[in-house]
């Protein structure tokens, strides 16, 4: 199956949608094959509240990215269902971000991709 | 399985734009192992070459074939790994098991880089290549921020202020400076104190400038040879006595165990086990520092100390010569220098001269050293250990 495209293409809907395993009810991210935990082959895609916390962050001062102009805020968002993504921060001051912050999820347009899942401040 | 061991070891100086190619550095430094281990180039029945990014650099790829021929070692069977920063560490893992299964009893490993080719753009964008690039790099992953990332979870899951921290990670710094300036073959070679590296730039909060290593050109190279082939060879073999290597995922999917990284814990207990020994009886180490707070995880990661605690052991000196456990008394990546597919050649390198007893000249040797440990990191997912020991 083309988990990429679909993970991106499902994005477009407005909504997070991840695969999940029936078997043992767990979301799974990254797409991929097999459940990671109990190496079931049938999952499904399912969406998801798009609401969490910040796990941790760093706000990258320099960046010689193009695509990306700094001061930006890359994080690991914890999501209520359990699972975790790389993501930005935006619509948040700089010095407020902290470990724990709860965000909700905002889909934006970014080159290259259509819905690109950040998140804000909940 | 049979014992194998280091017998000739070469160095270059790392350094910021080298006047040399990739080529040209590795063969100087293999000519210099080749030399020291008594041997000419129709002896070596296999290379094994660390090379990175050589394709974005210099435009060249497939760098072996054409190192074994500039060499002398026509038509030999050559091999380039690539497992970013650790690139070198596999290739000297790699050759050690054709050497112990008795398939070679000679073997050259080589790492080489020339990341200072590259414009700041291209290195950063490239050096990103070793993240994830489909669900990690759409949100600006860069390494400065993934370690900067683990240095807010430290600081949260050890309850360590971040002021503390900062401090803790400074004297990481200050110590690799020191040792660089004892270290002839160091990319930098001047003192730095606490208060430099708490002024230098903001890169990624909280890293700084001066909590990173620096973009390096250089290469190392070592022979290696079966204990029978090695005795008669050299007086000063250094064997291998444990290896070990691991992978793991993405950052984000590395669920439990953050800021540890599991795959080291599983790579060097490979090796402990392999060598039958323990943190305890390492009487050296030269660990993966390429940003403070890695080196810090890391030496707890390795055994040598509590999580949440090297901190505060690199404060009190405990990494020092003389410590618990000396680390990265070469300046460590941080400031020897970090020319990638170089750096586990030359870690090998530095544990084979100090288990050799020839630093002593550069005044930086660890008395009576007999063990010694490796310890690479390549990305998000490459964990190399090797235990080399002089008994």
């Amino acid at each position: 199956m083309d988990y990429k495209h679909t993970f991106w293409h499902k994005l477009r809907t407005g909504h997070l949608w991840l695969q999940y395993c029936p078997a043992c009810a767990r979301y799974v991210f990254y797409p991929r094959e097999r459940c990671p935990h109990c190496w079931e082959a049938q999952l499904d895609w399912q969406p998801l509240s798009g609401m969490g916390r910040i796990y941790s962050y760093t706000v990258v001062r320099v960046s010689a990215l193009p695509e990306f102009q700094p001061p930006y805020i890359y994080a690991l968002v914890e999501l209520d269902e359990g699972v975790r993504l790389a993501t930005n921060i935006e619509d948040c001051p700089l010095e407020s971000i902290q470990v724990g912050m709860p965000v909700r999820i905002k889909m934006i347009n970014r080159e290259g991709h259509e819905a690109l899942p950040v998140f804000v401040p909940a | 399985m049979r014992r194998v061991a280091v017998i000739g070891t070469g160095h270059s100086k790392f350094c910021f734009n080298s006047p040399k190619t990739s080529l040209e550095m590795l063969a100087e430094v293999s000519l210099d192992a080749m030399n020291e281990a008594n041997i000419t180039p129709k002896d070596v029945q296999a290379i094994n070459v660390g090379n990175v990014l050589g394709p974005f650099e210099e435009g060249q790829g497939m760098i072996q074939s054409f190192f074994a021929n500039d060499i002398g070692c026509f038509n030999v069977a050559a091999s380039r790994f690539e497992g970013a920063c650790a690139s070198g560490s596999m290739a000297v893992r790699d050759a050690v098991m054709w050497v112990a299964s008795g398939y070679y009893d000679i073997m050259l490993v080589g790492g080489t880089e020339k990341s200072t080719a590259m414009t700041t753009g291209l290195a950063t964008r490239t050096f990103a290549m070793y993240g994830d690039s489909r669900y990690e790099f759409p949100s600006g992953f860069t390494f400065p921020a993934v370690f900067a990332l683990l240095a807010h979870l430290y600081s949260n899951q050890y309850n360590i202020p971040l002021a503390t921290l900062k401090e803790q990670m400074a004297a990481v710094s200050v110590q690799s400076h020191e040792y660089a300036m004892k270290n002839p073959n160091a990319q930098i070679q001047k003192p730095i104190t606490k208060e430099d590296v708490l002024k230098s730039f903001m890169v990624s909060t909280p890293i700084q400038l001066q909590d990173a290593c620096p973009f390096s050109d250089g290469a190392a190279a070592v022979v290696i040879a079966s204990e029978e082939v090695a005795k008669k060879l050299v007086k000063r073999p250094v064997y291998f006595a444990g290896l070990g290597q691991a992978s793991s995922g993405k950052l984000s999917s590395q669920y439990k165990y953050l800021p540890r990284i599991r795959a080291r814990e599983l790579a060097s207990q490979q090796s402990y086990r392999m060598a039958g020994l323990t943190p305890q009886d390492m009487d050296i180490c030269e660990l993966h520092d390429c940003f403070s707070i890695a080196a810090m995880i890391a030496a707890e990661g390795l055994g040598f100390f509590e999580y949440g605690k090297s901190g505060a052991a690199w404060e009190k000196g405990e990494t020092r010569l003389g410590g618990k456990i000396p680390i990265n008394i070469s300046g460590g990546l941080k400031a020897k220098g970090h020319p990638i597919g170089a750096t586990g050649v030359s870690q090998v390198y530095e544990i084979t001269r100090q288990l050799r007893g020839d630093m002593a000249e550069q005044g930086r040797q660890v008395e009576g050293a007999k063990y010694g440990i490796v310890d690479t990191l390549g990305g998000d997912g490459v964990l190399l250990s090797m235990i080399l020991t002089n008994q």
